[in-house]
């Protein structure tokens, strides 16, 4: 475990020489004063006025949950094929915004295409989840079952109720996730609360921004008092039901998006010149068009990509580190421990998109605002899952006085593995964020998926994306391999903690 | 509030709902978000009551957030009418078969960009181009903006003979007008280019301080804005409704609304008047050739 | 009572923890003379460990504890265990370097100690790879390194064999240092230490010098 930590440790450094550090807006301090002042006296009066767009938010959470839902059970089902994995992988790795982008210029720029991306993305999520549990239910009351009893009925008797509670669990905090996915694709055009986040962030309207955000915590924060399993029948057909209305879409898109506008541009060309749309097979052409895709978009991308997430990794460990002392019941007992609470709830709440844009328009679009967004999310979900683990250590009562003593020798050493394992199990999800962020203007793979929307090239667009999917694939599947190692490394480790 | 009441509330809510968008096809119409303006929708939604009364059709305004959306909502027939930069209009128009320009600004034939300043820089006004900006930062407004992007990169280029990721110490994409303007006063930038009614505006609004940035150059003139509509509205909403639509467009004399683009009025305009656009976006491979 | 050499006093205590429904004991007394040795004895789940820890409370600042769990950070070196013991003396930032690179300094008087209790030779192993054994030297060790004159140790050769644990029971009662610790191995008991004090149903049922116990106190003691 030293060596993995030095090892990233290093990297980051050596990143570090290769990163955009610059602060790009010369009065950071005065953004972020009246960014404090913005929350400190709310207009909640612009929600009433906005309210279409909370409620939009929520349906499409609704609408593209359940949808992978379903399509996550079929995956779940089919998990142990290969290909089934292979698909379930790559629909994962891609983000909701990049899918809203490929169903764009298939179903407009509507609820359709909101719901889609949040439901394909989350089918893959659902279907290794679902998979996962059902793996790892416990079989005794299964196979105590009579051999007789046919296996749909077994199933139904001795799996599903075992493992209800988890997949309850599941749902509900891919729910959250939803809701939050939902509210970011405002950023880009869909009409939920992202919309007017954006606007309000990008002109400095920070009571209304505010007012909004505080709003969007309320509605995370209370989805213990109203999402309950009774009303959630209810709450889907409502939410169907005014989706319904707004169903648009045209075939004429859909066969045009997948018989020419993907389509690699030097095919296109001759058809395009003389009018005819027709497609001819330019085998040179095209690959020297995908060459110089790869090369002078992908490649740069990829390497950006990378240095932006690994050196946001390392400052999310350290951010963990910082962030647990304030909130462990160990060193910040009742009272003490609440700011830090607080502190921790808004950073998670808060989705790393929304962070980050923020951090833009106070500090300009380099690599800082991305790593500040980036560290501060990833640190506080580590630290909210290690935290549970640290809690249950019982510190020997002649330890010492010290807190920071304390803390590196007493508790660091016994939770390491498990901080280990749960900073890996975010990577992956980092890499996906820092291609993301390309879209704010740092030059990430999302600058060239952007650059090419903006340039309404498609076929570019499908390229980019799928190399992003693949460094994602392989970004998983190496975190698994770490944690895994750090497992057995650590036996002692998780029964410590 | 116990379940079942709950139940009614929200039923009767989907009820509401659903009777308020089963309608009549309406006629919509989106523009590309050039300038700062929480208040564009309030501001286009009169405009789209004015089309209203001029056309006898219900017209709504629809709000995007980027350049490529307002392409993008055309494109799938989300809306029939937009108000396009030049640059989005070819795009526009390229995709779409039989979408025509159909009215223009009085001002758009002669559309100029300016290459402003932070005045930290020293940078002067001159009429020649300025090639001391190189190794200064650098910001364009939007991507797929015409005088924010397109006519100064081109100008840049033929200027520099190198692309701007090469001249610059850093190039940044601001996102429109007002951001740009923000940027280089604030001296997040040195140097940018912006649309320069989206400068006059600010300008007469009192929004620029002009002991922190100035205008150093002035790009030749090129045609930009445009009202672009779908050829197939004519099979929706009847034979001449193009015509309809451009006359409307013409006789709008209303100083509130004209102020949203910001426009003195608008004139004829067609398709071809846009050649130049098509010919400098391939030239800097915007377009593929 | 108010001899200038006592280290700890309880007056007719009564011992209970809170939150736990562990052993009470009733109407403590007892005093601890500087450089006494002095075993607990009495069975299990009587209450020994509770006396221990009561007692630990009343001196923390100039105690060391021996824990019966040992309370070692399995993760860490035994050298990192035993550093810790003297955690509070050196500044923080001297501590954090530490736990990354050892001082030469420390490592030196960590292995004086070490050396006693027949351990320097793991002393880069972690601990979780050392035996039952080794592990509690190694608290041992921590509380030796402490430097403290007065040790309370919770059953601190239980783990270790016959031969070790007489050589570390020399060591431990060889010199000025104040011991108290409980026992349940009687022979070490009587040998050992100069004075028992038996742990009988929550109250104190004798409380004497080595030599005045006799075998018949003993088995009233062990037996209901």
């Amino acid at each position: 475990m030293k060596q993995i930590t030095l090892f990233f440790i290093g990297i980051a450094c050596l990143c570090l020489i290769f990163a955009d550090l610059e602060v790009i807006s010369l009065d950071p301090w005065f953004e972020i004063g009246r960014i404090f002042q913005g929350f400190l006296k709310p207009d909640f009066k612009v929600l009433f006025e906005l309210r279409t767009s909370l409620v939009n938010t929520v349906i499409f959470a609704f609408c593209g949950s359940s949808l992978a839902f379903i399509g996550g059970i079929v995956g779940a089902f089919f998990y142990k094929v290969t290909i089934v994995r292979y698909l379930c992988s790559s629909v994962r790795s891609i983000h909701e915004i990049f899918w809203s982008f490929l169903f764009l210029p298939l179903v407009g720029l509507n609820p359709t295409c909101g719901i889609l991306a949040i439901a394909v993305h989350n089918t893959g999520i659902f279907a290794k989840g679902l998979a996962e549990i059902y793996q790892e239910a416990d079989r005794k009351p299964y196979d105590a079952l009579p051999k007789k009893i046919g296996k749909t009925s077994a199933f139904f008797y001795a799996i599903i109720p075992v493992i209800y509670p988890e997949i309850k669990h599941f749902t509900r905090y891919r729910f959250e996730c939803a809701l939050r996915s939902s509210a970011v694709l405002g950023f880009i055009g869909l009409p939920t609360i992202g919309f007017h986040l954006e606007t309000f962030f990008r002109e400095g309207m920070y009571t209304e921004a505010s007012a909004l955000l505080i709003a969007f915590y309320l509605l995370i924060a209370s989805l213990k008092f109203w999402l309950r399993e009774k009303m959630v029948p209810l709450y889907l057909v409502c939410a169907w039901g005014i989706v319904s209305t707004k169903f648009t879409f045209s075939m004429e898109n859909i066969i045009r998006f997948f018989t020419y506008e993907i389509i690699p541009w030097p095919m296109r060309k001759q058809g395009f010149v003389d009018g005819t749309n027709s497609l001819t097979f330019e085998i040179g052409n095209t690959i020297a068009w995908l060459k110089d895709i790869l090369f002078l978009e992908a490649m740069p991308g990829i390497f950006n990509t990378m240095v932006l997430t690994q050196i946001s990794f390392v400052l999310a460990g350290l951010a963990t580190m910082v962030l647990m002392v304030t909130v462990t019941k160990h060193f910040a007992p009742g009272l003490k421990g609440k700011p830090g609470t607080l502190l921790l709830i808004v950073l998670r709440t808060t989705p790393e998109y929304i962070l980050a844009y923020i951090c833009i328009q106070i500090f300009g679009p380099s690599m800082i605002p991305a790593i500040l967004a980036l560290s501060l999310h990833n640190g506080a979900i580590v630290a909210f899952l290690t935290v549970k683990s640290i809690d249950q250590i019982p510190l020997p009562m002649d330890r010492s006085k010290g807190i920071i003593n304390c803390y590196f020798y007493e508790v660091i050493p016994r939770i390491y593995g498990v901080f280990l394992a749960n900073l890996f199990y975010r990577w992956e999800v980092m890499v996906r964020e820092s291609a993301l962020f390309g879209i704010l203007g740092i030059y990430t793979l999302g600058f060239y998926v952007d650059s090419a929307i903006s340039d309404d090239k498609m076929d570019k667009v499908i390229i980019i994306i799928a190399v992003m999917a693949l460094l994602n694939i392989g970004i998983d599947s190496l975190s698994q391999r770490v944690r895994r190692k750090i497992k057995s490394e650590g036996t002692i480790v998780a029964k410590a903690a | 509030m116990n379940h079942s009441k709950l139940q009614f509330f929200l039923l009767a809510l989907l009820f509401l709902f659903i009777s308020q968008n089963i309608a009549e096809p309406v006629f919509s119409f989106t523009a590309i978000p050039d300038q700062n303006d929480a208040r564009l929708k309030e501001r286009f939604d009169k405009v789209a009551v004015y089309l209203s009364k001029k056309l006898q059709i219900p017209v709504k305004y629809i709000p995007v957030k980027s350049y490529a959306a307002s392409v993008a909502a055309f494109k799938n027939k989300e809306v029939q009418l937009a108000w396009f930069g030049g640059l989005s209009g070819v795009k526009a128009r390229r995709a779409v078969k039989g979408a025509v320009a159909i009215a223009q600004g009085e001002e758009d034939m002669t559309f100029v960009s300016y290459f402003i300043a932070n005045t930290k820089t020293k940078l002067k006004y001159s009429d020649e181009f300025p090639k001391e900006i190189e190794k200064k930062t650098f910001t364009f407004g939007s991507k797929g903006s015409t005088s924010g992007r397109l006519m100064p990169e081109f100008y840049i280029r033929e200027h520099m003979k190198k692309a701007p990721q090469k001249i610059f110490k850093r190039v940044g994409f601001s996102g429109d007008h007002s951001k740009t303007i923000a940027l280089v006063q604030s001296g997040g930038y040195q140097v940018g280019a912006v649309n320069y009614k989206v400068w006059e505006k600010e300008i007469t609004q009192g929004l620029i301080d002009t002991n922190k940035v100035r205008i150093i150059w002035k790009t030749p003139p090129y045609p930009d804005y445009n009202w672009t509509i779908r050829g197939d509205t004519e099979k929706t909403f009847g034979q001449g409704f193009v015509k309809k639509v451009q006359q409307a467009l013409l006789e709008m004399n209303d100083k509130q609304l004209l102020e949203s683009f910001p426009r003195k009025r608008f004139i004829k305009a067609d398709n071809s008047m846009y050649e130049p656009i098509l010919k400098t976006g391939t030239a800097i491979g915007i377009f593929d050739e | 009572m108010s001899d200038k050499q006592s280290v700890v006093t309880l007056t007719d205590e009564t011992i209970s923890y809170a939150n736990t429904r562990g052993p009470v004991l009733k109407d403590i007394s007892l005093s601890i003379q500087r450089g006494e040795h002095v075993a607990i004895a009495g069975p299990s789940g009587v209450g020994k460990t509770t006396l221990l820890k009561r007692l630990f409370k009343e001196i923390s600042d100039k105690a060391a504890f021996v824990h019966q769990d040992f309370s070692l950070v399995e993760q860490l070196s035994v050298y990192h265990n035993i550093y810790m013991g003297r955690l509070d003396y050196y500044s923080t930032f001297h501590n954090l370097l530490n736990l990354f690179r050892p001082f030469k300094m420390s490592i030196f008087a960590v292995k004086k100690i070490t050396e006693q209790l027949a351990i320097s030779e793991i002393l880069f192993k972690r601990v979780d790879q050392v035996s039952g054994g080794q592990k509690q030297r190694t608290a041992i060790a921590r509380a030796l390194f402490n430097g403290s004159d007065c040790i309370l140790a919770d059953e601190p050769v239980s783990s270790i064999d016959q031969v070790n644990a007489e050589k570390i029971l020399t060591r431990l009662t060889d010199s000025s240092l104040t011991l108290v610790a409980s026992m349940h191995n009687v022979s070490f008991a009587l040998k050992y230490f100069s004075r028992i004090i038996g742990l009988k149903e929550g109250r104190i049922f004798f409380d004497l010098p080595r030599s005045d116990i006799t075998t018949d106190q003993l088995q009233k003691l062990y037996n209901q």
